[in-house]
């Protein structure tokens, strides 16, 4: 069958979500031409009116990736064969317009000023031998003092709203005293603090430590952005995570940044348009080959190529299309695919036999959270680990399906488990500790042997798993956590404090993977320089989460906002101008 | 005139060639009563026995008791009749490639070609046949504290004639059912009158009234008592 080949554009984005639509409104509005492909359909604010339906979106992952179609497969080590995830379950990509910043939580975070520095920092305080030999920790090649501004962009396009903790080095009560130094204040005050979260949050002021208001793109109030965007304010109708948001509150690429593309009448997405390949001469990228919805093969040239998809097919694209050096793990050589990382995640219940919480009355990012051991806030000398978890009280929901815990010691069925539901649905406030994950030489991106998608091109293998590093990590967390819960007072608790034998493919853990086309300032150990240009195609960008060496206690959409407008300040101010290296 | 033959009689002759033809069950002991799906409805996926074994066991998960309805009242078995009738009965978004192989270490989830259907149909058989070796009776004919029995000893993996799922994990993969057909929205067709709902306590789709939580949010130790809405 004949390509169908389309005309030339400045830009052609890999996916439509967060990082192509701002992108796609940086560029457009500059003046260039820019092609969004997506893979599924498009979507946003009108398909969300009847989205209260736990099962639907929570249970059978209706806007989520399809597995039948496409998947991954996971090896706990280089040795094991890898198996396919047959279904979705340790983390949740999204599909159709907006990706999985439609589903989100809307918790937006900026990274501490060490993780971007964490093997020089690291290496600077505990000394070359802290860092385990299997561990592959790497500097971002940027520092937070060069990507604040774009925070603060993304912030104010999104509307975050938050307490600031440090305004220009100075300490501000009520915020996270262990942030980078922010030019200004969050756009929007801090959501209203849930019952349950206000619980631990008190007891963790008691113990001494520094609860601050979980920075939230889900509005507190109507808010226009500078963009000229107007949306409405947050409902607390406590279904985010998993759902999309009928009010507009949560923010996303289809309630921002793209209108904004569109708007310029520059900007086209095409969608049920699925990338298989990046034409090149090894060099320069040419064009992208996708399947339009009827299995055609299209051709769309382009001055510049955006990889701007999930995590993995940033990745994986690059691997098919044979680009850059692909990653081995065994000699170590090569860079597509290295330091793949995911979050390291345990929580925890406590019980209150006296309250009524209401707990159903909540928002994605209403909660509360210390950072005191997080990153490399406490001392870490002699703990015989490096990094840190936030530790979030936090009150997304009461969906009675999955957002129900019952206390430790009941059993899992029968008249006792029936009762302990009754009793203690709505009694109950949970804490999650959110910890770093380190990369290792070992865990890694690589196209599947065996394992095809629904066309036939390879999957991508997953090695990875839990490291001795992240138990005792988790182990020493679980112990502050342990104390703070005692100090709140709460009629009984639990708490994990143990990773499982083995990652597992079926218990969620978040949807922050990241890793495989990571950035620095060298062009062997990394794959994008610091404006997200490919090393090896000066034409090609790769933005996203894939761009980071390893994961931080934090959510990452901040820090993938941030870099996706890093990115298009470098396109539109220096690329488009000077075709060339960036760095 | 022909005089009709008894229900069960057929069923049990039905059984026993089914049994004949799978070479593996033994045939059935007991005659067995015909069950009526709770709401009415024809089946959509189980046979009566199935929907039978299926009911009989929900209902020790989640007994009707002092404090309110059980699984039965709550048309559990009806909403996991009509879930395996549906895309995920059939894995319609499972990944169906091979080859499938046994997981070396834990934590690789599903890898058997069969769909829930498939494992579900094979684990009743499996049960009541255990049910039957081991305590003379089908699930569903067991007292009370014998079906609990049963549980566990699937619970603890015990049975030895699972062929798709570990009894284990078919125990774990039943109890998740179980849980959605207690508290999915009742357009699935657990849920029944709300009563999961009413039981915990959680108001349902808040945009059904109207009631701004974000007016309500901060009122700390405020009871929010309202009947339960769903989305229908």
């Amino acid at each position: 069958m004949a390509t169908i080949r389309h005309a030339e554009v400045d830009a052609v984005t890999i996916g439509v979500g967060w990082t192509a639509g701002i992108l796609a409104a940086e560029l457009t509005r500059a003046g260039h031409t820019v092609v969004g492909l997506e893979r599924g359909q498009l979507r946003g604010t009108q398909n969300f009116l009847n989205t209260h339906d736990e099962l639907r979106f929570a249970v059978d992952h209706d806007l989520m990736q399809d597995t039948a179609q496409e998947t991954w497969t996971l090896r706990h080590d280089l040795r094991e064969p890898a198996l396919p995830f047959r279904e979705l379950g340790a983390f949740l990509p999204g599909t159709d317009l907006g990706g999985s910043g439609i589903h989100w939580n809307g918790q937006t975070f900026r990274f501490h000023p060490r993780d971007f520095t964490i093997r020089s920092s690291t290496i600077e305080r505990y000394g070359k031998d802290a860092i385990p030999p299997g561990m592959s920790i790497a500097d971002w090649g940027i520092t937070y003092r060069e990507l604040e501004p774009y925070y603060d962009r993304f912030e104010y396009m999104a509307g975050i709203a938050g307490k600031a903790g440090n305004l220009n080095g100075h300490i501000v009560p009520g915020g996270n005293p262990f942030e980078g130094a922010r030019s200004r204040e969050y756009p929007l005050p801090p959501m209203k603090e849930a019952q349950s979260a206000s619980l631990l949050s008190a007891a963790s002021a008691q113990l001494g430590y520094h609860p601050f208001p979980q920075p939230s793109a889900n509005l507190p109030q109507v808010y226009t952005n500078p963009d000229g965007i107007t949306r409405n304010g947050c409902t607390y109708c406590g279904f985010c995570e998993r759902f999309g948001c009928e009010v507009g509150a949560k923010a996303s690429a289809p309630v921002t940044v793209i209108p904004v593309a569109l708007a310029t009448g520059k900007f086209e997405i095409r969608t049920g348009a699925n990338v298989f390949e990046i034409k090149h001469d090894g060099k320069h990228a040419q064009s992208v080959l996708y399947y339009d919805g009827q299995g055609r093969v299209h051709e769309q040239p382009a001055k510049t190529v955006l990889m701007t998809a999930f995590t993995f097919n940033n990745t994986r694209l690059l691997l098919n299309s044979k680009m850059g050096r692909p990653y081995d793990p065994r000699s170590r050589e090569g860079v597509v695919g290295r330091n793949f990382t995911h979050q390291i995640v345990l929580g925890g219940s406590t019980f209150w036999s006296d309250k009524r919480l209401n707990r159903y009355m909540g928002s994605g990012a209403n909660g509360t959270l210390i950072d005191d051991f997080g990153a490399d806030n406490f001392d870490h000398h002699g703990l015989g680990f490096i990094g840190g978890a936030s530790i979030i009280y936090q009150n997304t929901g009461a969906r009675p399906i999955q957002q129900t815990t019952v206390p430790e010691g009941t059993p899992k069925w029968g008249a006792a488990w029936k009762d302990a539901v009754r009793t203690w649905y709505d009694k109950q406030s949970d804490i999650v500790m959110q910890g770093e994950c380190k990369a290792y030489w070992d865990h890694c991106l690589e196209l599947d042997p065996t394992y095809r998608d629904q066309y036939g091109n390879p999957l991508l293998r997953i090695t990875f798993d839990f490291e001795e590093d992240d138990r005792r990590m988790m182990r020493y967390i679980s112990g502050k956590v342990a104390d703070i819960m005692r100090a709140s007072g709460a009629t009984k608790t639990m708490l994990k404090s143990e990773l499982a034998a083995h990652y597992d493919t079926t218990v969620y853990q978040t949807t922050h993977v990241n890793g495989g086309t990571i950035m620095g300032s060298d062009p062997h150990s990394s794959v994008v320089n610091n404006w997200l240009q490919m090393w090896d195609f000066e034409n090609v960008f790769v933005v996203g989460a894939s761009n980071f060496p390893q994961n931080a206690c934090f959510n990452p959409t901040g820090t993938v906002g941030a870099l996706a407008y890093r990115a298009a300040d470098g396109l539109v101010n220096r690329y488009f101008k000077r075709p060339g290296p960036l760095a | 005139m022909k005089k009709p033959v008894p229900r069960t009689t057929f069923l049990r002759g039905s059984l026993l060639s089914l049994a004949v033809v799978a070479g593996c069950a033994p045939p059935r002991s007991e005659n067995v009563d015909m069950p009526m799906p709770s709401d009415k409805r024809a089946l959509q996926f189980f046979s009566p026995q199935e929907y039978r074994t299926v009911a009989a066991l929900a209902e020790r998960i989640f007994p009707a008791d002092a404090s309110g309805p059980g699984a039965t009242d709550l048309h559990v078995a009806d909403y996991i009749d009509g879930r395996l009738a549906g895309a995920f009965g059939w894995g319609a978004r499972m990944y169906k490639q091979g080859p499938f192989l046994k997981p070396e270490t834990s934590g690789h989830g599903w890898q058997v070609p069969q769909t829930p259907r498939d494992a579900y149909r094979d684990s009743l058989q499996a049960v009541d046949d255990f049910s039957n070796a081991t305590y003379g009776a089908l699930a569903a004919n067991l007292p009370a504290d014998r079906q609990d029995d049963l549980l566990r000893d699937i619970e603890a993996g015990k049975p030895t004639n699972f062929n798709v799922l570990e009894p284990k994990a078919f125990f774990a993969f039943f109890l998740a059912h179980v849980n959605e057909g207690l508290f999915a929205d009742p357009r699935y067709g657990g849920n029944a009158q709300l009563a999961g709902w009413k039981l915990v306590g959680f108001p349902g789709d808040p945009m059904a009234y109207g009631d701004p939580y974000e007016k309500l949010i901060d009122r700390y130790g405020v009871p929010y008592d309202v009947a339960p809405k769903g989305l229908a």
